[in-house]
């Protein structure tokens, strides 16, 4: 009887080698001087995650620029690395921001964080778990980055009338982001590459990520109180000074609050339903950006109107875009090269080709190279090497489990340490800025710990949700 | 007539140590009429401007007073005696902890126009230092600027007549 690795390996390595991108055959672009893709290939790719995990020079500019060594070298050519972009990330991720963009000029999260403290009368450990809670639904609604840049500052602002160190507050909104963000298709980078990349839909998600992610946040919730929530006081006089705040008069521009809240309704119905009619999500949030930037400038003169489109789209965070169009070139070159085909051999020879054995070792390795690395160059790395295994499986549509696997350990990897996820180091740098550091160490001690639990907890739910149990 | 600032250039400047405390400098801004104050190390050497702008940012809570911070504090009601009582706290602070160190500086050698542009871009008063020895020279002032521009008037309406 024939070894059923061997038969795996060797499914795979036809595969691999289909797909695989050796000597200009076919049109197929020719590498320099004759060296070998695979080589050159990984060598582009581990020197960019080298750079992006040193953080000295930035992640955009080294994605680009392996990006284009990636043609220059004849790994790609021209037509290969556009076709390795994804543009329905690109397209959902630009109206997302463009429209999230719009929609904070309301003042609405400030106004939902006041409304919260008030109704909790300014109570430190209700405001914790409240102030978390907004977070996860934020970051499940939104993208992580948008809602810490929005939640942060009002947060410290409570936790200064009320005298209570906003540390713990901070490190509470970086794991309920980061919890809350992979309840969504769209709340959390490695969700929208994985939905986008294997065509899963909003709902999808909201069956497979949600449940777990409102799990954790209870548990989280609870932790947070046990071992820090119950021992925060503050003084009377300083929760009457906070009571006595009108969060209505956060709310700066009503109408445009009614128009965003209504265009984001309508890309939220758009996401669930635009699925099965062959809408890609990409196209429904730069549809919905684009109704909102029409409501927001309809009634101006064009030359207005150019002000506040342009003001619109200086909103989108252009550095983020152009560091995933780098990495999706980045990502092709090596796949297409044939190394990811390799890599998943590995993987399955290590898990010999067992469903439950890849989905574990795909959740706990997601999670740890995800506190190690950024985890969206990481999850745009798994994507296609996961896919290459799918003959083992039997087929791209079994795979499901797997990927609700990378899904979940990529996303709470995110919470693993301070550079894990951009949400992260962008709660530290309003952190730094209010003279309250979160320090690499600091953070690393008590985030990669909690985790760890969280994947342990995750563990247990996906065995139950796919595997049948222990 | 020299392209330089030189001319709108004040020496006789009121100058600080940065162990001096807001109070102190309060009263001098109230004495001497004047809203900023070069503030110079012992070897006469500028380390920054500080001014009541630096006072007005430190009034407010750091969640407002931060880049990307809270941008509209109208929800807060009564804040008032607190922001007084803030403004009493500050009192006691020297203020080399709050001095604005990136403070815009031009050397004597800077030509008229750039000293105009970063008046007018960074605001007044701009310091005028050695750009060798980062030793303070004095301030511009728009004022200043404004007075040397009418002398060169005055030069060039005669030389028109001519």
């Amino acid at each position: 009887m024939a070894n059923p690795t061997e038969d795996i390996v060797h499914g795979v390595a036809a595969a691999a080698s289909a797909h695989s991108g050796h000597g200009g055959q076919g049109g197929l672009p020719e590498v320099i001087f004759g060296w070998d893709p695979m080589i050159v290939s990984s060598v582009v790719l581990c020197l960019a995650y080298v750079f992006i995990i040193s953080e000295r020079i930035n992640r955009a500019v080294v994605a680009l620029l392996g990006a284009g060594l990636m043609v220059i070298l004849g790994v790609l050519n021209q037509e290969l690395a556009v076709s390795g972009i994804d543009f329905n990330t690109i397209f959902l991720l630009i109206g997302m921001m463009v429209i999230v963009g719009i929609m904070r000029d309301s003042g609405v999260f400030q106004y939902v964080a006041i409304l919260a403290a008030k109704s909790v009368r300014g109570n430190p450990r209700a405001l914790l778990a409240v102030l978390s809670m907004i977070t996860a639904v934020f970051s499940a609604l939104l993208d992580n980055v948008t809602t810490v840049m929005l939640i942060v500052p009002i947060t410290l602002l409570l936790t200064e009338q009320l005298k209570l160190n906003p540390y713990i507050f901070l490190v509470a909104q970086i794991f309920a982001s980061n919890i809350g963000g992979m309840a969504t298709l769209i709340g959390d980078p490695p969700n929208i590459l994985i939905g986008s990349a294997l065509g899963f839909s909003f709902m999808d998600f909201i069956y497979n990520t949600a449940p777990i992610a409102a799990i954790l946040m209870v548990v989280m919730i609870v932790f947070f109180d046990l071992v820090w929530g119950r021992k925060m006081t503050t003084t009377l006089k300083a929760k009457a000074h906070l009571l006595r705040y009108k969060p209505e008069e956060a709310l700066t521009d009503k109408p445009l609050l009614m128009k965003s809240l209504f265009v984001l309704a309508l890309v939220i119905f758009g996401f669930v339903v635009g699925h099965g009619q062959g809408v890609e999500p990409g196209t429904t949030a730069l549809t919905g950006a684009a109704l909102l930037m029409l409501l927001n400038i309809y009634k101006y003169d064009p030359e207005k109107q150019t002000h506040k489109v342009h003001d619109a789209l200086g909103r989108v965070e252009w550095e983020t875009i152009f560091f995933f169009m780098g990495l999706f070139m980045l990502v092709y070159g090596v796949e297409h090269a044939g190394v990811l085909s390799i890599l998943g051999e590995k993987l399955l020879t290590l898990t010999g080709g067992d469903m439950a054995t890849t989905g574990i070792v795909v959740l706990w390795s997601s999670a740890i190279f995800s506190a190690i690395i950024d985890n969206i160059p990481f999850v745009a790395t798994m994507i296609p090497l996961l896919e290459s295994t799918a003959p083992t499986f039997g087929g791209a549509e079994n795979m499901g489990p797997l990927w609700w696997c990378l899904a979940i350990g990529a996303c709470l990897g995110g919470n693993g340490s301070i550079i894990a996820a951009s949400a992260n180091v962008m709660v530290a740098s309003f952190a730094e800025r209010a003279g309250h550091r979160i320090s690499f160490v600091k953070f690393l001690k008590l985030a990669f710990p909690m985790m760890m639990a969280t994947i342990a907890i995750a563990h247990v739910y996906v065995q139950y949700m796919y595997f049948g149990g222990f | 007539m020299l392209s330089s600032c030189t001319k709108a250039i004040v020496k006789d400047v009121v100058t600080a140590t940065p162990n001096q405390t807001v109070e102190d400098i309060l009263k001098v801004f109230k004495e001497k009429n004047i809203r900023n104050i070069p503030v110079l190390d012992d070897a006469g050497k500028f380390l920054g401007l500080f001014g009541l702008q630096q006072i007005a940012v430190n009034l407010l809570p750091k969640s407002a007073a931060m880049e990307d911070g809270v941008d509209n504090l109208n929800f807060i009601v009564g804040a008032t005696p607190g922001i007084a009582k803030r403004l009493r706290k500050l009192h006691e602070v020297q203020i080399g902890e709050l001095l604005n160190t990136k403070a815009a500086t031009v050397t004597p050698e800077t030509s008229t126009i750039e000293a105009l542009l970063v008046l007018a871009k960074r605001g007044s008063p701009v310091a005028i230092i050695d750009d060798q020895t980062n030793e303070f020279k004095g301030v511009i002032t728009r004022q200043t600027l404004l007075d040397n521009l009418y002398d060169v008037l005055d030069e060039i309406g005669n030389e028109d007549a001519a």
